[in-house]
């Protein structure tokens, strides 16, 4: 569980004390000051800090604003989908078993939902990686005529008229000037906040020998060794290496992926690699989430993949048995965090 | 947005705009900036054509593959506005619209305007980009306003930056159309059109009278240059570099967001631009 103590700044909106924050702002969503950093999320034991942009320092107002606009559906059009409707916090912030999420009248998205766990330490966003900061990241689903299909403006004109938001507005920089470089600012310090590390296996690294079975110990054995091959992918505390692959998933590229951003013909058919942490509960798989589970998935690489002309060399037959399978999908199930699932300063703050 | 944060905005872009006349001018001159005391106004006509007919949005007309086809929206940003004199020197000038061929007001006259500063002379031309800067194209789209922002509909959200020339229409040939979309867009995409003649040293050295074409910034800021867009350009040559393209027949053709189908009508565009008249 990662300390958050935003509870101190719900508090003060209860009470209605009026804070002025930490960082005091001009408007301009420009902010100088210090992070109030007894108040921020502590990072799990070999984590980094959590980083965050120049312009956008890390503040528990913001993060609190943050979470409220997160989970507000008056960011749509239609004020019937949030940013939580398709990332839940029960499923490590992605969409319960859907392949592609229903976004406004029910329209279907074109890429399955990722997680957005552990997001703050990403370098690329987008499956295709176009999308250089989390800030730039919040516009897209707003935007997205099939997911939110808001005018930015309208949410100013929205939002402005509730006083809590204005009150939010006026910890998090100093005024209650609502701007949408602020909500979106505001949005990126909470996503931030989502940081997953307290599974079995973190404790299990840690030096707990029984937070593992026997089979999740052959597993990580397996997925750290050149039979199952996984690391070099999927390495690092947030198993990613914050790069992109073509993993053989089809002949003919039927997606663009990375292509669509540098133009290069090694980029066809590529996507960034997805970090493993949660991933039991973030079913259906990969980025058009065409394998329903994990064995499923697994499968797939141990097939060695379609050859698609750009399909990297490590996607190859891996001649992995059942037992290596079930062993793997053991070590897989031990990066669940239910600390981080069910933390409640990271659930909806409209809920009653 | 607040009133100093577009107060901001706007130095920025000016700052940006005025330095910006340094691609393929023969000589440029950042300190000959228009917009000073001693500009005036004057006004850029965009007239869309499709070939050599004036085109409107809806209209239809038959594309290089034979095709019946007709666009439903057509737009591009228009920015880095230089006059170029007769020297070859260029002297920027403010500016930065999205031509929106959809706008009641062009569709009634016949042209999209756009209203710069310049000071009074003769020149040989004007150019310009299709597209933006780099620095407004990799901004924090939240903080920017119309007509750039997130509200264009040109800020591609899925790879930071913005649409620079975006065309999307139907073609038929059997009675059943199909739709494409073409977004053009990133920095290698940025499109410098040249609109002036200057002298050939060549042709001066040996002794022939210059050839230089020739506009006019009137003193009284009445002064216009009219340019014609066509956009069956766009469909001279596809995919594979002999033929036109081909959305009917070619689904590879229809939608164009990256990648070579980019390229060849990026390409393709070249051709777009000309003066009018």
């Amino acid at each position: 569980m990662i300390p958050l103590k935003l509870a101190a700044v719900s508090a003060g909106l209860a009470l209605g004390l009026g804070l002025m924050a930490c960082n005091s702002g001009s408007g301009t969503g420009t902010e100088t000051g210090p992070p109030d950093s007894e108040l921020l999320p502590k990072e799990p034991e070999g984590f980094p800090k959590i980083p965050y942009p120049p312009g956008n320092p890390l503040t528990s107002a913001k993060i609190e604003l943050g979470r409220r606009l997160f989970y507000d559906p008056r960011l749509s059009r239609n004020g019937t989908i949030s940013c939580g409707s398709c990332h839940k916090q029960e499923h490590a912030f992605t969409d319960a078993g859907k392949s592609f999420s229903l976004g406004i009248d029910r329209q279907s998205t074109l890429r399955n939902s990722p997680s957005i766990a552990n997001s703050a330490y990403n370098t690329f966003f987008m499956a295709e990686g176009g999308v250089p900061t989390l800030e730039l990241q919040a516009i897209a689903p707003i935007i997205n005529p099939l997911e939110m299909d808001m005018n930015t403006d309208s949410i100013i004109g929205r939002i402005d008229g509730v006083g809590l938001y204005r009150e939010l507005f006026r910890q998090a920089w100093g005024d209650d000037s609502i701007t949408f470089a602020r909500v979106t600012k505001a949005i990126a310090s909470f996503e931030r906040t989502l940081v997953s590390g307290a599974s079995p296996y973190d404790r299990w690294l840690n030096g707990d020998a029984r937070a593992l079975s026997e089979s999740a110990t052959r597993g990580v054995n397996l997925f750290f060794g050149e039979k199952g091959d996984c690391f070099h992918c999927h390495g690092g505390f947030n198993f990613t290496d914050q790069s992109f692959h073509n993993t053989g998933l089809d002949s003919v590229t039927t997606d663009p992926g990375r292509i669509a951003v540098t133009d290069r013909p090694l980029d066809d058919g590529k996507f960034k690699t997805p970090s493993l942490r949660n991933i039991a509960l973030t079913a259906p798989y990969m980025h058009d989430g065409r394998f329903s589970t994990l064995r499923e998935t697994l499968e797939h690489y141990n097939s060695g993949g379609k050859n698609h002309p750009n399909q990297d060399p490590l996607v190859r037959p891996m001649g992995l048995s059942e037992g290596d399978i079930a062993d793997l999908i053991a070590f897989l199930e031990a990066l669940t965090d239910t600390a981080f699932t069910t933390n409640p300063d990271f659930g909806n703050p409209w809920l009653p | 947005m607040s009133s100093s944060h577009q107060r901001l905005w706007l130095a920025a872009f000016i700052g940006i705009c005025f330095l910006a006349c340094t691609e393929d001018s023969l000589v440029d001159n950042p300190d000959n900036a228009q917009g000073s005391q001693d500009s005036v106004a004057f006004e850029f006509r965009f007239y869309p054509q499709f070939g050599d007919k004036p085109m409107k949005l809806g209209e239809k007309f038959v594309n290089a593959a034979g095709d019946t086809t007709w666009l439903t929206l057509a737009q591009f940003y228009a920015s880095e506005f230089c006059f170029v004199d007769t020297l070859g020197i260029s002297h920027a000038s403010p500016g930065l619209d999205l031509v929106d061929f959809s706008n009641s007001e062009s569709e009634n006259r016949g042209y999209y305007a756009i209203h710069t500063q310049a000071v009074p002379g003769v020149y040989s031309g004007i150019k310009f980009t299709v597209g933006i800067p780099y620095g407004l194209n990799h901004m924090d789209a939240a903080e920017q306003a119309f007509p750039l922002g997130p509200n264009s509909e040109m800020f591609w959200s899925w790879n930071s930056g913005y649409i620079f020339n975006r065309v999307e229409g139907k073609a038929d040939s059997s009675g059943k159309p199909v739709s494409f979309f073409y977004h053009i867009g990133g920095d290698n995409r940025k499109q410098t059109v040249s609109l002036y003649t200057l002298p050939d040293p060549m042709m001066t050295a040996m002794g022939m009278p210059p050839r230089t074409s020739k506009m006019e910034v009137k003193a009284d800021g009445s002064g216009v240059f009219s340019l014609t867009v066509d956009y069956s350009s766009i469909f001279s040559t596809g995919l594979d570099g002999s033929g036109p393209l081909n959305a009917v027949s070619d689904t590879l053709e229809r939608t164009a967001h990256g990648g070579p189908l980019a390229d060849r009508i990026f390409l393709n565009m070249q051709a777009m631009f000309k003066k009018k008249g």
